[in-house]
């Protein structure tokens, strides 16, 4: 009989038990990440508030985020508001992750307690970040005001003041951040053999030129992860400016970034299909921007 | 390389540690002082009684913390909802990622990539859907609707696989020829063989969890189901510039996972590299 011999084979046990092994995990996966994936874009064509049942409104929630200029005035706004703080958290971090990986890095004493001391903010809650930061900025007791007043610099009032509120948020992301940055060089650095810096200094290249010509290039996929992986977290900046500025990212919106502005649509205002919308919109940006880095940043060390 | 560069580096080194751990000392010391020296004297290495002058340590700020809210209950909160999270991902990942890697079914790898091709899409294309659908399997508001849809990760999966395919096939086939059941390899072999693999996982779940704010903060109602980081949120907006409140329960949410980093640091930097760099 060859069906009983099919169900007592190998291959059909096989088959059975690894579908058993992985069936939790299927069915965590349907339920929690694919039928979600699949309704969010559903929902971003209707005008569903999670109360009564959507209406199909077509690319309404779309047309009305990126034209309307009325109804939506601070979609656009809160766009550039990310922009911003990608520029000036990104770059600033990755400059200082590289710094503190290359110093580590040649040779000194005491490399694991410096490591652990770069890790800690990185460890901990962005809100416990932010209590500690607004603290640190408080415009009377806080301690960067007095240091500057220590050098009869003026005071001010770093988070509350148009100017000041976003790139000192940005300083809040780059400290938390750095030791993250700074460990993944540092295995880069590792990676790279002693061979070549040698062959150059018998060719009589100065440490510039060892940085430029050795170190920068084949840092280069370490690098491009990084970035990559960065402006994809800043973008989606939320928890510390939530709870620092209430949810209204203030002030006066300067501080009002692309999630909180989901957040607020999706549980301040019920709009949880025009949030859907903002939530593909931003997947699609998240795309561009990974695409457009594989194909115009080299990755591979030559 | 010359002494005076050398000392340079040391010099940017020590700099950049004070900047990321004196904050944190600032923090603890100021969560013992009297409110009102927090309010009138700079930052302190320790706590110093403004009056007297003299070290003195005092767990006011923590007593009334905990009249505003009940950081004990999310204590326990945070730290059941961290554990159940762990541990059911450690057990459901490591049991489809030894299945994915050494176990011949139909489908294998077109299921294995489309899960993978699953971690390009960001959290918040989701979050709505997941709160949705949390509600109607009657989790809203609860501990277990934030455990049950963080409770496994195709990341997770793909990191434990990647281990177990380096280990040699052979200590399984003896196995098999003793007449071993897949479990029993599973349980009796691979699991104790991916220790490493499975303390980096078992970390980074406790600690995502345990900082996670997001989804407790669009699932969450009740004050007694608060997580320490919601709370800590609360409290911010709650008690604005109340900073002996606020750097309290700062504390208490920070030093459990300060403890953790310390006793298993060497899991946690080779947990960041292990997704990042491949050779």
């Amino acid at each position: 009989m060859p069906t009983t011999n099919f169900l007592q084979s190998k291959k059909f046990k096989d088959g059975l038990t690894g579908y058993l092994f992985i069936m939790p995990l299927l069915v965590y996966f349907t339920i929690f990440v694919l039928i979600p994936i699949l309704i969010s874009f559903y929902y971003s064509f209707t005008d569903w508030n999670m109360r009564s049942a959507p209406h199909w409104t077509g690319l309404k929630n779309y047309a009305e985020l990126l034209f309307n200029a009325q109804k939506q005035p601070y979609f656009w706004p809160s766009l550039l508001v990310t922009v911003k703080y990608i520029v000036l958290r990104v770059p600033a971090g990755l400059a200082l992750s590289l710094i503190l990986a290359m110093f580590l890095n040649s040779r000194i004493k005491g490399e694991n307690f410096f490591k652990l001391c770069y890790f800690i903010p990185m460890i901990t809650s962005a809100i416990a970040v932010a209590v500690l930061w607004k603290w640190l900025y408080d415009p009377i007791i806080g301690f960067i005001n007095q240091f500057l007043a220590g050098f009869s610099l003026p005071p001010k009032n770093w988070l509350n003041d148009v100017s000041t509120a976003l790139p000192s948020i940005a300083v809040m992301g780059v400290w938390q951040g750095a030791g993250y940055g700074m460990i993944i060089f540092l295995a880069g650095l590792k990676g790279i053999p002693e061979e070549l810096y040698e062959a150059a200094k018998i060719d009589g290249a100065n440490a510039w030129q060892q940085f430029w010509n050795i170190t920068l290039p084949l840092l280069r996929p370490v690098t491009f992860f990084l970035l990559i992986t960065t402006i994809i977290g800043s973008f989606q900046v939320f928890d510390q400016i939530y709870v620092l500025t209430s949810g209204l990212g203030g002030p006066e919106h300067s501080t009002f970034v692309y999630i909180l502005n989901l957040y607020n649509q999706a549980f301040r205002y019920y709009r949880m299909g025009l949030a859907c919308a903002m939530s593909y919109i931003l997947f699609v940006i998240i795309l561009a921007i990974t695409w457009v880095q594989f194909k115009y940043v080299p990755q591979n060390a030559d | 390389m010359d002494k005076i560069s050398k000392l340079f580096i040391y010099l940017v080194l020590i700099a950049f540690a004070a900047i990321m751990v004196l904050p944190f000392i600032w923090m603890l010391s100021a969560s013992l002082r009297q409110p009102q020296d927090l309010y009138t004297s700079g930052v302190k290495l320790l706590p110093v009684d403004q009056a007297t002058g003299k070290i003195s340590a005092t767990l006011n700020n923590y007593r009334e913390v905990m009249t505003q809210l009940p950081f004990g209950r999310m204590f326990l909160n945070s730290l059941f909802v961290a554990v159940v999270a762990t541990v059911f991902n450690l057990f459901f990942n490591a049991l489809a990622a030894y299945a994915f890697a050494r176990i011949n079914f139909p489908f294998k790898e077109k299921i294995f990539s489309f899960m993978l091709a699953s971690l390009m899409i960001p959290f918040y294309v989701v979050m709505i859907p997941l709160v949705f659908i949390t509600k109607n399997l009657g989790m809203y508001d609860s501990l277990w609707g934030l455990i049950i849809p963080v409770s496994m990760s195709v990341y997770n999966v793909f990191l434990i696989r990647q281990f177990i395919i380096g280990i040699p096939i052979e200590l399984e086939e003896a196995a098999t020829l003793d007449g071993c059941s897949r479990f029993r390899i599973f349980w009796s072999i691979i699991l104790p063989l991916s220790k490493p693999v499975l303390a980096v996982v078992g970390i980074f779940t406790f600690m995502f969890n345990w900082n996670n704010f997001t989804w407790p903060l669009v699932l969450i109602i009740s004050r007694n189901n608060f997580t320490l980081p919601l709370g800590l949120g609360a409290l911010m907006t709650q008690s604005g510039s109340k900073y002996h409140l606020l750097l309290a329960g700062a504390t208490i949410t920070i030093v459990p996972m300060v403890i953790i980093f310390l006793v298993m640091q060497k899991y946690i930097i080779k947990g960041i590299t292990m997704g990042a760099v491949k050779g």
